[in-house]
């Protein structure tokens, strides 16, 4: 990105504070969201999804593993995201590798829940196959073509479209011998189980500039940030994780109070997403 | 395994041995960059985004006379059958960027751009075969998006021979079927051969044949590329007003 004049600079802060950003949004809208599934068809589930001008794939991979020992009765998830270069210059050979880190983690925290597994937001008892033998390995992988600010909500939103289009196929077990043999398994091609991703929550990703809070930054206005704070909100209202990024310090009310905001705006993003969600199935039944 | 029918003439998925797989050309897939195209070939589908030119970030490279053409080739994680995980820089990624980059820089006018740096940045998002014409073929899209000069269009395209019968545009499952593989890439008007990589063995009468034909799906997706940048350069002319 190329650098900001002092003259910018001051544009674009004005203009946060009278609520009127540099596209005419308000601080608190999103720019107009674009959604598609299965755009790639050889991954159990994918969606591209488009907000502004940041385009973001994500995929859903499931295949057959064993679940670890410490617990045998839940499948396993791993999340994993690549900045392609085609994004920025800056991504190419290893310069995207601190940022893929920093948003994998993120979306690995808001999603998976804890360390024990409590708290995910995917049901990972849902991808046992046979108690402490055979359970689905769930690979989430995110790739971000185009940048322009507001990675995280971005990826978050495609990874819920992604599992909402995804299909774990059904396995019969045919033949499970003695406890120390892993038992032959029949993958079906026909039938498939939907996920249910009611539970699944939305990334928002609050920048803080000056005195006021916007969503859905572009890449100039991160740069004017002082700090950030990511809440992740489910269906419920239900706060999923917490990030806050940028050095300046916060004072704790101001985090409480960006915390209820991100709850009121994620209501609108989570209706947007399953309008468009529907919108897509709609049209894959069409097609 | 047959892999062309001996009865119907087809080949497994339906096409005749001399057809190309269904392609599909988009510019300006990426907003941040200077250029960019999405290419489709069959299932193959390739992203390119150009940046440039702009100053060189390394100053030692710096060529004074020329502009210096970079390019980095990088498979999606998902972009396979299986989901691997892809280190960044192995051999075949660098071969091939190293690859795409000779072909484009043979195009390039690189001496009305000194001192400067022109990026090609491939990014595979599914591959089933042909990944490597399909990305110089999106590379010519980008970098005509990006307005850099080039002497002509480069394009690309695979042959093979299976069955005792040439094969355009080969797909994932006939390249695996241990047959040869050439991959030819040509300067359009120019009719000058840039690129020419082949693996396994042929009898010189049939190569000719098979590079007689990969040349032709060359030349066939020449013209399609010309009336995608056509079609573009009239939708800007009625966005300008003109």
């Amino acid at each position: 990105m190329v650098g900001l004049s002092e003259g910018e600079r001051r544009f674009i802060r004005g203009g946060i504070a009278q609520d009127l950003r540099s596209d005419g949004r308000r601080r608190l809208q999103y720019c107009p969201i674009s959604v598609q599934t299965g755009v790639i068809p050889q991954a159990n589930g994918s969606a591209r999804v488009r907000l502004g001008a940041t385009d973001v794939i994500a995929t859903i991979k499931a295949e057959l593993g064993k679940p670890s020992l410490l617990q045998p009765d839940k499948g396993k998830v791993s999340i994993h995201v690549d900045c392609s270069p085609t994004a920025a210059p800056m991504f190419e050979g290893r310069g995207g590798e601190e940022l893929s880190s920093e948003l994998s983690l993120a979306l690995e925290r808001c999603l998976l829940g804890g360390k024990s597994g409590a708290g995910a937001a995917i049901d990972l008892s849902s991808l046992i196959v046979l108690d402490g033998k055979v359970c689905w390995d769930l690979y989430i992988d995110g790739l971000v073509i185009s940048s322009d600010g507001n990675l995280l909500d971005t990826l978050a939103a495609a990874i819920k479209v992604a599992l909402s289009n995804t299909g774990i196929p059904k396995v019969n077990i045919v033949y499970d011998g003695s406890p120390d043999d892993q038992p032959e398994v029949d993958v079906s091609d026909e039938e498939f189980l939907q996920f249910d991703t009611s539970g699944v929550p939305v990334v928002i990703t609050l920048t803080k500039v000056g005195k006021h809070y916007i969503v859905d930054a572009t890449a100039e206005e991160e740069s004017q940030m002082s700090s950030a704070v990511s809440v992740s909100v489910n269906r419920n209202g239900q706060i999923c994780g917490l990030i806050k990024r940028g050095g300046t310090g916060l004072d704790p009310s101001v985090i409480l109070d960006m915390i209820s905001v991100a709850k009121h705006v994620s209501k609108e993003l989570i209706s947007m997403l399953d309008s468009e969600i529907a919108a897509a199935e709609a049209s894959d039944d069409e097609s | 395994m047959e892999y062309v029918n001996p009865l119907t003439g087809f080949r497994i998925d339906g096409r005749r041995p001399n057809e190309l797989r269904q392609i599909k050309g988009e510019l300006g897939v990426v907003a941040n960059a200077d250029g960019s195209a999405l290419f489709e070939m069959g299932n193959t589908r390739v992203i390119v985004a150009v940046y440039g030119p702009r100053e060189v970030q390394n100053k030692s490279q710096q060529n004074n006379n020329q502009a210096l053409v970079r390019c980095e080739y990088s498979m999606a994680n998902f972009s396979t059958g299986d989901r691997t995980r892809r280190q960044k820089g192995d051999r075949r990624s660098t071969e091939i960027s190293l690859v795409i980059r000779q072909t484009m820089e043979a195009s390039i006018l690189t001496h009305l751009m000194p001192r400067s740096q022109i990026d090609i940045f491939v990014q595979v998002l599914q591959a089933d075969g042909g990944t490597r014409s399909a990305c110089i073929n999106a590379a010519t899209l980008a970098l005509a998006d990006a307005g850099i000069p080039m002497r002509d269009i480069v394009t690309s395209c695979t042959a093979g021979y299976l069955c005792s019968t040439p094969l355009l545009d080969l797909n994932y499952v006939e390249d695996s079927a241990g047959g040869p593989d050439v991959t030819v890439g040509i300067l359009s008007k120019m009719d000058k051969v840039t690129l020419l990589q082949m693996d396994a063995k042929l009898p010189m009468d049939i190569f000719e044949n098979v590079m007689q034909l990969a040349i032709e799906g060359c030349k066939a997706i020449a013209n399609y590329i010309r009336e995608v940048l056509l079609e573009n350069t009239k939708q800007l002319e009625s966005r300008r007003g003109g």
